[in-house]
C-alpha cells in the first residue's frame, strides 16, 4: 500500500514539475521573442537606381537578449503596383542568432522596370498612387515555436513624371527646306527617391501622310522633388510643295510626335498629337487683272494689282521680283523689283508696275490690230531665307486704238488766196482699246495725179478708250493741182504709241 | 462529523469558483480587454475555453468537496480529460493566429506552438494517470480494509466462545491507513 501511495505522490510531484517546466519554457520563449522584437532597429531605407533596377535597401539590426537561439530568421518583401501586378521582391536570410548576439542585415528588395508591362510602367511614371507592400518574417525558436509574421501595408508612390505636359508648339523658319518646331515639355518629379536622368527622343511624323519629317533629342535631369521645364527643338523637313503652300495658306498643321523616354534603362514610348495654327505670311494672295498704259513708242506699262494679309506672328519685309514673259514665244518682256513691308496681322494692297519692252514694230502693229496678249508673270521672293516663287498667266484682250479707219471725198474751195483753195476731208476711226486714251494728230498730204505736192490738212485728236473719232481735216491745196485728180493721200496718224501711216487715192470734188 | 462535511463542501465550492473564474472567465475577459485595447480582434479565443474552464472548476470543486470518497478519483479523471481539451483550445490546436491592423497595415502573426502544446499537455496527462491510479488504489484499499474488518469480527467471536484459552488482548484498532481514503491532494 505504501508503494501505491508513493506512486500517486510521485505522479503528483511530476505533474507539478512538468507544469513548472512548461511555464518556465513558455516564459523564456516569450521573453526571447519580446526582447528581440523590442530591440529591433530599422534604419532609413536607401534607394539606388542602376539601369532598369531600383534597389531599396533597409538596414535592420536584431539583438537577441533572450535565452534561446533564434534560427531560420528570414525576411521577404514583395511590392505590387496599384493595378496589382508584381513589381519585385527581395529575401534576406535565413539568419541564426545565438542568445546574447546581435546582427545587422541589409534587407534589399528590387523593383525591375524592364520586366513591367507598358501599362504598369506608365501608371507608375505618370500617376501618384500607393504600392502594395507585403512583408513576411519567419523565424523559429527551436524546438518550441515557429512564427510567421505577415504584414500588408502600403507605400506612398509619387510619380517621377507627374503632370507631364507638352505646351503649345512654336514653329519658325530655319532654312529653305526645314522649319524649327519647339515643343515645351514640363513635368514634376514627385517621387521622394527616384532621380530622373533621362533622354527624351522626339520623332515627328506628318499626321496625314504618316511620313517621318523630323527628330530631336533632349537630356532631362530632374532630381526627386523638383520640377522640370525645357523645350525640345526639332527640325521638320517639309516638302517643297508643302513649304510653298505654307507661304500662302493658313492651315492647321497636324503632327504626331513619338516620344521615347529612356529612364532607368527602360524605354517608355508615348505618342502625342501636336497641332499648330499656321498663319501664312502671304495669306489670301490675290492678283487682279492688269491695267495697261502706253509707256513709249516701244513699250507698254503694265500695272498688276495684288493684295494679301500677313497672318504670321512676325512683321514681314520682303523684296518681290516680278518678271513678265510672252507666253507664246517665251520672250522676257520686263522685270521689276518691289519692296514690301507689312506688319503682322495686317493687310497689304498695292500694284506692281512693269514696263513691257515690245519694240516699235510690235507697237505699230498693235495700233491697228485687235488681238489677245498672253503673258506669264513670275513672282519670286524669299521669307527668312526660304525662297518662294509663284506664277500667274494673264490674257489681255487688246483692242486696236486705231480701228475702222474711214475717210470721205476731198472737197475744195473756197479760195484762200490767189494760188490756193480751201480743202476739207472727213476722217474717222474707232479706239477699240479699253485701256488707251489715244492722243495725237492726223495729218494728210495730198499729191496730184502728176505727182506734184498739192497740199495738206491735219487735225489733233484725243480719243478715250472704246470711243469713236470723227472729224474733218481742213487745209489748203494748190489751185493748179485741182485739175489733176484723183489725189494721192498719205494719211499719217501720230500717237504716243507710234506713227501709223497709209497711202490711198481720194476723189476731189 | 457533519460540520466537517459541511466545511469540505464549502471549501469545494470556493475552490471550484476560483478555478472556474481563473480558467474560464478570466482568459475571456483578458483577451476581450486586449482586443479592445488594440482596437481589433487580435486573438480570437474560442468559447470552449469558458465552457471548459467552468466545467473544470465545477469538477475540481466537486472533487475537493468529495475528498476521501470514491467519487474524488473519477471526478479528477474527468477534470483532467477536460483540462487537455482546455489547453488544446487555449493554444488553438498548436497553431496560434493573431491578426491586427496597425496604422492601416494588416499584420497577421501565426505561431506554430505544437511542441509547446505537448509540453503543456504533459502535466494534465500525468495528473490523469495519477487520478486513475488513485481510483484503482481506492478500490483496493477499500476491499482490503473490509476483509480485515471481517477477519477481526471473526476473531472476536471466537474469543467470546473460548475466553479461558486465550487471554483477551487489547482490541486492535482498525488501521487508520486502511480506512483512510487515498490522498487526493494533488
Amino acid at each position: 500500500m505504501v508503494g501505491l501511495r508513493g506512486l500517486i505522490r510521485g505522479l503528483g510531484i511530476l505533474s507539478i514539475l512538468l507544469s513548472l517546466v512548461a511555464a518556465v519554457i513558455t516564459g523564456t520563449v516569450l521573453y526571447t521573442v519580446a526582447s528581440t522584437l523590442t530591440n529591433l532597429e530599422r534604419g532609413e531605407p536607401s534607394f539606388e537606381v542602376a539601369g532598369s533596377m531600383i534597389d531599396i535597401t533597409v538596414p535592420i539590426t536584431f539583438v537577441n537578449e533572450g535565452f534561446f537561439a533564434i534560427s531560420s530568421l528570414s525576411i521577404t518583401t514583395r511590392t505590387a503596383a496599384p493595378d496589382g501586378s508584381s513589381l519585385g521582391e527581395g529575401t534576406t536570410g535565413p539568419i541564426s542568432l545565438a542568445p546574447g548576439e546581435s546582427t545587422s542585415i541589409l534587407h534589399k528588395f528590387t523593383i525591375d522596370l524592364s520586366n513591367m508591362s507598358p501599362q504598369t510602367l506608365n501608371s507608375l511614371l505618370y500617376e501618384d498612387g500607393t504600392l502594395a507592400l507585403n512583408l513576411d518574417v519567419s523565424t523559429a525558436i527551436a524546438p518550441f515555436i515557429k512564427t510567421n509574421l505577415s504584414a500588408e501595408g502600403t507605400l506612398p508612390w509619387g510619380a517621377p513624371l507627374g503632370n507631364l505636359r507638352f505646351g503649345d508648339s512654336v514653329f519658325s523658319n530655319h532654312n529653305s527646306t526645314h522649319v524649327l518646331v519647339s515643343v515645351p515639355l514640363s513635368f514634376e518629379n514627385r517621387s521622394p527617391f527616384v532621380d530622373i536622368d533621362a533622354k527624351v527622343r522626339a520623332t515627328v511624323f506628318n499626321a496625314t501622310s504618316n511620313t517621318l519629317i523630323g527628330s530631336g533629342q533632349l537630356d532631362v535631369i530632374a532630381p526627386s522633388g523638383t520640377s522640370f521645364s525645357s523645350v525640345i527643338q526639332t527640325f521638320l523637313r517639309l516638302d517643297s510643295d508643302v513649304r510653298a503652300s505654307l507661304a500662302f495658306q493658313d492651315k492647321t498643321l497636324e503632327f504626331r510626335v513619338e516620344l521615347a523616354i529612356e529612364v532607368a534603362g527602360a524605354t517608355i514610348n508615348r505618342s502625342e498629337s501636336l497641332s499648330f495654327e499656321w498663319g501664312a505670311p502671304l495669306s489670301g494672295l490675290a492678283i487682279g487683272t492688269p491695267d495697261i498704259n502706253p509707256d513709249s513708242q516701244s513699250s507698254l506699262g503694265i500695272s498688276i494689282p495684288f493684295e494679301f494679309t500677313n497672318n504670321s506672328p512676325e512683321r514681314l519685309s520682303l523684296s518681290l521680283t516680278t518678271e513678265i514673259f510672252n507666253s507664246t514665244s517665251g520672250q522676257r518682256l520686263g522685270e521689276t523689283t518691289s519692296p514690301v513691308t507689312v506688319d503682322s496681322k495686317s493687310k497689304f494692297s498695292g500694284n506692281i508696275e512693269v514696263v513691257l519692252a515690245l519694240g516699235s514694230s510690235n507697237m505699230i502693229s498693235l495700233l491697228t490690230k485687235d488681238t489677245t496678249l498672253s503673258f506669264e508673270a513670275k513672282f519670286s521672293t524669299s521669307i527668312d531665307g526660304a525662297p518662294i516663287s509663284f506664277a500667274r498667266e494673264f490674257q489681255i484682250e487688246w483692242g486696236a486704238p486705231i480701228q475702222n479707219l474711214n475717210y470721205g471725198k476731198v472737197t475744195t474751195g473756197p479760195r484762200v488766196n490767189l494760188t490756193h483753195d480751201g480743202l476739207s476731208m472727213p476722217i474717222g476711226f474707232t479706239n477699240n482699246s479699253p485701256f488707251v486714251e489715244l492722243t495725237g494728230t492726223v495729218q494728210v498730204d495730198f499729191f496730184d495725179s502728176l505727182g506734184n505736192f498739192a497740199g495738206s490738212a491735219s487735225v489733233p485728236f484725243t480719243v478715250p478708250p472704246n470711243s469713236n473719232f470723227n472729224d474733218v481735216l481742213r487745209g489748203s491745196v494748190a489751185t493748179a493741182s485741182t485739175s489733176f485728180t484723183p489725189f494721192k493721200a498719205i494719211i499719217k496718224i501720230q500717237t504716243s504709241l507710234g506713227v501709223f501711216q497709209m497711202e490711198t487715192n481720194v476723189n476731189v470734188e | 462529523m457533519s460540520s466537517s462535511k459541511g466545511k469540505r463542501i464549502t471549501i469545494g465550492i470556493v475552490w471550484g469558483v476560483i478555478i472556474a473564474v481563473s480558467m474560464g472567465l478570466l482568459p475571456m475577459l483578458l483577451v476581450g480587454y486586449l482586443n479592445d485595447l488594440v482596437g481589433s480582434t487580435v486573438y480570437d479565443i474560442s468559447s470552449n475555453v469558458l465552457i471548459f474552464g467552468i466545467l473544470i472548476g465545477a469538477l475540481q470543486g466537486s472533487a475537493k468537496a468529495m475528498k476521501g470518497t470514491f467519487y474524488q478519483g473519477p471526478l479528477s479523471i474527468v477534470s483532467g480529460a477536460i483540462m487537455l481539451g482546455y489547453i488544446y483550445s487555449i493554444f488553438q490546436g498548436g497553431m496560434l493566429s493573431i491578426t491586427t491592423v496597425q496604422q492601416g497595415s494588416e499584420i497577421s502573426l501565426s505561431v506554430d506552438m505544437s511542441n509547446l502544446l505537448l509540453l503543456f499537455m504533459l502535466p494534465p496527462v500525468v495528473g490523469l494517470v495519477k487520478s486513475v491510479v488513485q481510483t484503482i488504489g481506492f478500490k483496493r484499499l477499500q476491499g482490503s480494509a473490509k476483509k480485515k474488518e471481517d477477519h477481526e469480527k471473526k476473531v472476536t467471536s471466537d474469543k467470546k466462545v473460548k475466553p479461558e484459552k486465550e487471554a483477551p488482548e487489547t482490541p486492535e484498532k482498525s488501521s487508520p491507513e486502511a480506512s483512510k481514503p487515498p490522498d487526493t491532494k494533488e
